[in-house]
């Protein structure tokens, strides 16, 4: 099944050294804002809608 | 002063030259190492008695695996004697059966480090240091066991900072945190042999720590007062995260003396802890983590979507249950100094007490 990781810009760095670690250098994510966990449900919702055109990007959605 | 023989200065260059070299690579945790050659490898695989390809730990998370060997490696890299090399072994066997380290908790923001504590006539027989800055610096074996598993996650496992260890601050028990209990100077049984083993038997138990807090208590010789003090390091809102927690009491010898003159059993000491580790409703509020996730069992305020409902009043015994402190006694007979160890478990069953083989 078609999957994009998300994760958040301070990960950034361990995200590059799991993909090198399973020999996906380039692999790409969806990178958001941080953070997460202090966010209320209609920031995440916003925060979501925001990732959306990335998500898709990567999926290779026309 | 004698002049140097000619051949040390050549040796020593030649010695710096491996260290920069190892540094280069990424093979130290900022302190230099000691360079490894095989024979030198092969001294400590003798005092193994296992399969050098023998697998320790998976982390099939990270593609990773350490063996015998690269834990013996590891140990030799950090300035273990060869002898030493049995109590890693057990470390590692530890922190195995602890369970933590197979579920990526090495990799955690939360920025943890493994405890070791060591049992029975090992410590005497490597020189471990059982008594005075007994969590400090001053000890070969002390300070380069506990760096062999440091050295182990970097090398076997790729957990550098900035890159697989994901640390937001760390401890400085990363370096090392490797102690030996003062059985002699303690009124109760050692640790090992509350779990099973023989007084003859040495074992490691290796714990996944947060923090190390130590308390003051020169003043008193009752031993409520001394619980409740203990009792009040450990019940801080900073130390939850999830619903409750557990920790170990590494009590100075005064202060085990002050318990055992009164007659309690550690049991006693683990329930007089537990009663008086108690936070209000008020403080609890105050930091916003007066109820738990639904999801994660993450503390959180009530009016968050993901919180389960929470009676309004009441406190909350912050320990898990008072199986989850761990009691044991550490340091020199010249003070009433003690530390709160907060760790992870145990959190029902007991204490990962691992014997030390060979």
């Amino acid at each position: 099944m078609p999957a994009v990781s998300i994760c958040t810009d301070p990960f950034v760095l361990t995200a590059g050294a799991m993909a090198r670690s399973y020999g996906f250098p380039g692999f790409e994510y969806v990178i958001i804002p941080h953070p997460v966990a202090s966010l209320s449900a209609g920031q995440i919702r916003e925060r979501a809608r925001g990732l959306m055109p990335d998500l898709l990007r990567i999926l290779g959605v026309e | 002063m004698d002049t140097p023989d000619p051949s040390f200065a050549e040796d020593a260059a030649g010695l710096r030259q491996a260290m920069e070299y190892y540094a280069d690579q990424g093979w130290t945790d900022g302190l230099p190492v000691v360079p490894v050659t095989e024979s030198y490898l092969a001294e400590f695989l003798a005092f193994s008695g296992r399969d050098p390809d023998d697998v320790l730990l998976d982390m099939p998370h990270l593609n990773r695996a350490l063996t015998v060997r690269l834990a013996a490696i590891n140990a030799a890299l950090a300035g273990c004697r060869p002898g030493y090399f049995p109590v890693v072994l057990a470390a590692w066997e530890s922190l195995v059966a602890e369970g933590y380290v197979g579920r990526a908790i090495w990799q955690s923001t939360t920025g943890t480090a493994p405890f070791l504590i060591v049992n029975g006539p090992v410590r005497e027989r490597l020189g471990l240091n059982s008594t005075g800055n007994v969590f400090g610096s001053g000890f070969r074996a002390n300070a380069t066991i506990g760096r062999a598993i440091r050295l182990g996650a970097i090398n076997a496992f790729g957990l550098r900072p900035h890159e697989l260890d994901q640390a937001t601050q760390g401890t400085p028990a990363k370096y090392t945190a490797c102690i030996a209990e003062n059985e002699e100077q303690s009124p109760w049984p050692a640790l090992h042999t509350e779990f099973g083993l023989a007084a003859a038997d040495s074992a490691v138990t290796a714990m996944v720590i947060r923090s190390c807090v130590h308390i003051e208590a020169r003043h008193t010789k009752v031993p409520e007062q001394l619980a409740a003090d203990l009792a009040g390091t450990i019940a801080r809102t900073g130390a939850l995260i999830h619903e409750t927690i557990s920790a170990a009491l590494v009590l100075s010898p005064e202060h085990a003396r002050l318990f055992g003159a009164a007659g309690w059993s550690k049991a006693d000491v683990r329930q007089a802890v537990y009663e008086r580790a108690v936070l209000s409703w008020p403080e609890l509020v105050a930091a916003g983590k007066e109820a738990v996730s639904s999801r994660t069992r993450w503390r959180l305020p009530a009016d968050h979507p993901d919180a389960l409902p929470v009676p309004d009043s009441g406190s909350l015994h912050v320990l898990t249950s008072p199986e989850a402190v761990l009691v044991l006694v550490a340091g020199a007979g010249n003070a009433g100094v003690s530390a709160v160890v907060e760790t992870f478990g145990p959190r029902g069953g007991p204490p990962p007490v691992v014997r030390v083989g060979v």
